[in-house]
């Protein structure tokens, strides 16, 4: 009985099938045809070259440094990098299933291309003698550990041998299903394809029959996977559309629907990334930079009344954007941020007159004075000028000191205060004034206040203005809102970024860096009021965990990059070109071997040695022939030097010459670097001496 | 606490490693990589991997299914040597008995060899191979855990109630005890990609000795030295044959000694005595201090170790084989003492000393010293310790002959040290070239 390894040695996969299959899913099919032809016809081709384990070594190299120049050209024309650097800087879920797709796409082209990147190695390996490869070839590793030189080697079967006809059929039908299935034909094909190539492994033990009933119901099982493929994908991408929409958007604030709430900037806390890059000339605190204004409060959520975004117009020069038209103040400072997919918020600071540089497309704003940009680039760098009198926040209208939403406990809790405090009929900065001194000594900051916590009759806010007197700055904010406009002053309740991290001329707004505060009407015009407790900040730097620096690290490093790659040329090329020199430069030390400096050092005698057996033209062998015509010949198991022992031939005149061509001899045989052209023509003189002098008559005589 | 549970994980992932092996036929192997890589590429996007992966997954359930419908009785006889040697293969003959009233044909049969449990302080000493492997270099890897390969072999039709005999070839991958715990029947499905499997036990142990490599004729270095109270050692090796006096028969005794003619007369075995406490006495000197980054370089010093206990003794001269392990060892073995057999017994269970106890080593080699006519010494370092334990024999005009394995590549790098401290004969062995390098031992002669 043959056992499958047996009819698995013989056997050989239908790759013709198999490139075809391919060659129709990918729309190549004259290429996947005659590919397949060739490999076909070498199979009867008579023409066989035995390869030393170097040759497959570096062929397998030369494969794989292939494989890496095709991947990385096509990670760099389908703009791999952009897809990366948005999956490490944006915190958005959705934009990084986006770009992760947009690779998985590269990733599709790449493994289409597969068949043609290993196909010269499987037609280097058709016209060898050699049916099965060693896992040496396929492994640095593997070669590191190396066979014993000197030692037994172990039999074909423990040293784990692989079809490479069998492995590139495998690679092509991996290739095959990359993409989507041009028919439903697709499928029930692949098994067939992949039933002839197991027919060889099949087991003896059953009849054929049974072989053709399991194919047949596997078929059925492929039809209906067929069918129901569709419909699963719809429904996980239901399931996907889902999960994405309760993800959130991330690092930003929410300014599309214009809605926050209570505790989405204590979640916006927990991270320590770098969303801000925040420079000023003089070096002073960039102050607060705020992202997005709301003037409605209702159910513990804040909203906007005035959603409506308007495009700020044509920028000056195609990047200046001038927002208010007070006279210039000379105050600048320039924020640097990411994008996602070309929109972002922008944070701005109080009273700005005008942002320069900013290559966006479009630019707008809304009545309570949030803005943000459409069309721009991955990574902005803009610059602000702002002052007194600037800004272009609208005035205050009845929402601003609207209290009618109010319901219940933080109505009542609102009221209560108010009235404690003695805010009615205060002038506007004298009601600040007492707002900031009460919550500065009554109280206290802490990092985040579960909703679930406080009575159940009760409000967040109302827990905080009654019971905790401690919480994070949303709640000071929105009580300070509320009393203000309690106390008949309008204001408004603003998010954004706090900058107080100076790192060399750069102030770093971190995630756990956002805030909110209050926008108060004071003598015309909106003032920043932030009744937060100063110590926020160090109860925040408390999440910085030990990993920070490294993260930092990285994200200076991607960041320096970014700028680099905006502000260079074609860098594409330039990368390209540096991985194709490294390739390049891999590849000749693949082909030229690593021994180049040994190779010039000394010229081998032979410098491509083909011969199976080398050394069989030594001259010593004439010699070796003249001296067992003379004293008797070697036995089968003999050395040489044995040999020359037993002749006791060491001890003549000529020893010392005899032992030396010897030695040559031996390093011609047997070698791996050969022998140096000089010390052959050494081997050759001494032949010639030795020749000499054993076939002087009375040579014998004389030893004997 | 992470070793350990690195460790469980590492164990967890070797039985399954070990389950897929004897599960899956290679081309069910190429079946299931085909599954993971496509079920690695699939997303909603990717309709046609998706598919594939599904049908990959169909074939193997659909084959794993009727894995479960094999009923098969058996009971295994196993002929084993007792002892192999490392790096070779071996064949053991098995006698499968069917104790069923079915014919069976077109099975395997897979010898069921027990995996050597690691444990936590070996897994960490691996996973903190010292300095060798503190690099992104592709090194050499350590040696395998591994004890040994086997090969699954065809079974011939087996009748109802009858016997077969297969012949099973086992590759020993290391040295020490091999338990062969029982053997496999296999079956597989038809198209041949999942195994169903029925075990019988046997258990049964064959001793791995380690490998060996051949040796240049030797002329070991040293005169014959005078060995106090070693007479029964002398009868058998020493080389005068002066007569002293007639005693009762010892063990260890040579049969070469016995007085016939007085046995027959006593009626108990009588050997003669001689005056001849002189002769050859080598000690072998097995360095067995190194890091798990090392334990290739050991093996390979097992190994050279094993080649001279073999050799020496049959040179009618005493070898002792000298190590530290968890206590200080000394072996003698040659004519009439002890078999090479039982030094590669030792050998073959010897394991590597991750604390340096150079000072146990030295002691007990300069016990010896007054006895040797010469030192072997196989090392894996040439630090200064083991520098001052050559010089200090050297000024006990013991000749020493240094054997020091060094990693690949790094022989032509070997730093030699001060001319005081070199051995009578110092040979540089490189890891993977041990058997060539050995083979200058008789130039250096």
């Amino acid at each position: 009985m043959n056992s499958p390894s047996d009819n698995v040695r013989h056997a050989t996969p239908p790759i013709l099938l198999a490139l075809a299959l391919w060659a129709w899913q990918a729309d190549l099919l004259p290429w996947g045809l005659a590919m397949g032809a060739i490999l076909e016809a070498l199979r009867f081709s008579k023409v066989r070259f035995v390869p030393r384990t170097e040759d497959l070594n570096r062929l397998w190299n030369a494969t794989v440094l292939l494989f890496i120049g095709v991947a990385l050209y096509l990670f760099l024309a389908r703009r791999g990098l952009e897809s990366v650097g948005t999956i490490v800087t944006t915190s958005s879920p959705a934009t990084r299933l986006d770009e992760m797709r947009e690779m998985s796409q590269t990733a599709v082209v790449l493994l289409r291309w597969l068949p043609f990147v290993f196909y010269p190695f499987i037609v280097a390996t058709s016209v060898s003698r050699t049916t099965t490869l060693p896992w040496e070839v396929f492994s640095l590793r593997l070669r590191a550990m190396g066979p014993e030189v000197s030692g037994l080697r172990p039999p074909d079967w423990a040293t784990g041998q692989i079809h490479p006809g069998y492995l590139y059929f495998a690679l092509v039908l991996f290739a095959s299903c990359a993409g989507t299935a041009r028919s439903k034909a697709y499928l029930p094909l692949l098994l067939s394809v992949l039933a002839l190539a197991l027919w060889p492994w099949r087991s003896r033990r059953y009849r054929a029959w049974s072989w053709v009933g399991m194919y047949l119901c596997l078929l059925v099982g492929a039809a209906v996977t067929e069918r129901g493929i569709e419909r699963a994908r719809q429904t996980l991408l239901a399931l996907e559309g889902r999960l994405m929409q309760n993800a959130g958007q991330g690092d930003r604030f929410d300014q599309l629907h214009g809605v926050t709430s209570i505790g989405a900037v204590g979640r916006l806390k927990e991270s320590g990334r770098i969303i801000l890059r925040v420079r000023t000339p003089d070096g002073t605190a960039p102050g607060l930079l705020r992202e997005a204004v709301f003037n409605r409060f209702r159910a513990s959520v804040w909203g906007a009344t005035h959603r409506e975004f308007q495009t700020v117009g044509t920028p000056i020069d195609g990047h200046i954007w001038r927002f208010s038209r007070r006279q210039r103040s000379g105050r600048f400072m320039t924020i640097a941020r990411y994008t996602a997919q070309g929109e972002a918020p922008i944070a701005l600071p109080s009273g700005t007159i005008m942002i320069t540089n900013l290559p966006a497309l479009a630019v707008e704003t809304n009545y309570l004075a949030s803005a943000r940009m459409h069309e721009a680039p991955p990574l902005v760098v803009y610059t602000v000028e702002h002052g007194p009198g600037g800004g272009f926040d609208g005035p205050p209208d009845a929402d601003d000191t609207n209290l009618d939403s109010l319901k219940g406990p933080d109505s009542e809790a609102i009221e209560e205060t108010a009235q404690a405090l003695g805010l009615k009929g205060q002038p506007p900065d004298h009601a600040v004034a007492i707002l900031e001194r009460y919550f500065a000594t009554k109280f206290e900051y802490t990092r985040w206040q579960d909703r679930s916590t406080g009575q159940t009759n009760s409000s967040p806010l109302a827990a905080f203005l009654r019971e905790s007197r401690a919480g994070h700055c949303e709640y000071f904010a929105t009580a300070t809102v509320l009393l203000l406009r309690a106390a008949g002053v309008p204001a408004r309740y603003a998010v954004g970024f706090s900058p107080g991290e100076p790192r060399g001329d750069t102030w770093l707004a971190r995630a756990r860096d956002a805030h909110a505060w209050c926008l108060a009407w004071i003598n015309g015009h909106w003032q920043d009021v932030d009744t937060t407790p100063g110590t926020w900040r160090q109860h925040e730097a408390v999440a910085a965990g030990w990993s920070e620096a490294i993260r930092d690290w990285f994200s200076d490093a991607w960041y320096h990059f970014a700028l680099w790659r905006q502000r260079g040329g074609n860098w594409r090329i330039f990368v390209f070109a540096a991985g194709m020199i490294a390739l390049s430069w891999l590849g000749w030390r693949q082909l030229r071997g690593s021994r180049w400096r040994r190779a010039r050092e000394q010229q081998t005698a032979h410098p491509q040695r083909t011969s199976p057996l080398p050394g069989l033209d030594s001259e010593f062998f004439a010699l070796a022939a003249v001296i067992a015509r003379n004293h008797g010949p070697r036995l089968p198991h003999e050395t040489p030097r044995a040999w020359l022992r037993r002749l006791s031939l060491i001890g003549t005149p000529t020893a010392s010459l005899l032992d030396e061509a010897l030695q040559l001899h031996y390093r011609l045989r047997f070698d791996p670097r050969g022998l140096p052209e000089s010390d052959r023509c050494r081997l050759r003189e001494l032949a010639r001496q030795l020749l000499g002098t054993h076939r002087a008559p009375g040579f014998r005589n004389r030893i004997d | 606490m992470l070793i350990r549970l690195l460790h469980r994980i590492y164990v967890g992932v070797r039985k399954s490693a070990a389950w897929l092996q004897r599960r899956f036929t290679p081309a069910g192997g190429f079946v299931l990589g085909g599954l993971v890589l496509t079920g690695a590429v699939s997303n909603l996007d990717q309709t046609t991997s998706l598919a594939v992966f599904l049908l990959l997954l169909a074939i193997l359930l659909v084959a794993l299914l009727l894995t479960t419908f094999f009923r098969v009785a058996f009971a295994i006889e196993r002929h084993a040597p007792r002892f192999v040697t490392a790096g070779e293969v071996f064949s053991v003959r098995v006698r499968l008995q069917n104790i069923t009233d079915r014919l069976q044909r077109g099975l395997e049969y897979i010898e069921s060899v027990r995996d050597p449990p690691v444990t936590v302080s070996e897994f960490a000493a691996r996973l903190r191979p010292g300095r060798g492997n503190r690099s992104f270099r592709v090194e050499a890897p350590l040696p395998p855990i591994r004890l040994a390969l086997v090969r699954p072999v065809p079974v011939p039709v087996l009748p109802p109630r009858a016997n077969v005999e297969v012949r099973v070839e086992i590759l020993a991958y290391r040295r020490g005890p091999l338990v062969l715990t029982g053997g496999w029947l296999a079956r597989t499905d038809p198209f041949g990609l999942v195994r169903a499997l029925r075990h019988a036990a046997a258990p049964q142990t064959v001793l791995v000795l380690p490998r060996r490599y051949p040796l240049p004729p030797l002329v070991l270095p040293g005169q014959t030295q005078y060995q106090r109270g070693g007479v029964s050692l002398a009868a058998g090796v020493g080389e005068s044959e002066e007569f002293v006096a007639l005693r009762e028969y010892r063990r260890g005794d040579s049969l070469r000694r016995v007085h016939w003619r007085s046995s027959a007369r006593r009626g108990q075995l009588i050997v003669k005595e001689c005056q001849d406490e002189y002769f050859v006495r080598h000690a072998l000197v097995l360095d067995t201090f190194c890091e798990a980054s090392q334990d290739a370089l050991f093996e390979e010093a097992v190994a050279v170790a094993a080649s001279f206990a073999c050799t020496v003794p049959d040179q009618d001269s005493l070898l002792d084989l000298l190590f530290v392990g968890p206590t200080t060892v000394c072996v003698t073995s040659g004519r009439g003492v002890g078999h090479a057999q039982q030094m590669l017994e030792v050998l073959a269970a010897v394991k590597p000393c991750r604390e340096s106890r150079m000072g146990e080593l030295e002691a007990l080699v300069l016990q010896h010293s007054h006895t040797l006519s010469g030192c072997l010494m196989v090392l894996l370092e040439w630090d200064q310790s083991r520098r001052n334990l050559v010089r200090r024999l050297r000024a006990l005009r013991v000749p020493v002959l240094v054997m020091i394995l060094v990693p690949r590549g790094k022989a032509d790098t070997f730093e030699r040290g001060p001319a005081e401290d070199q051995p009578d004969q110092l040979l540089v062995l490189e890891e993977g070239r041990v058997g060539e390098g050995l083979q200058r031992l008789e130039r250096m002669q």
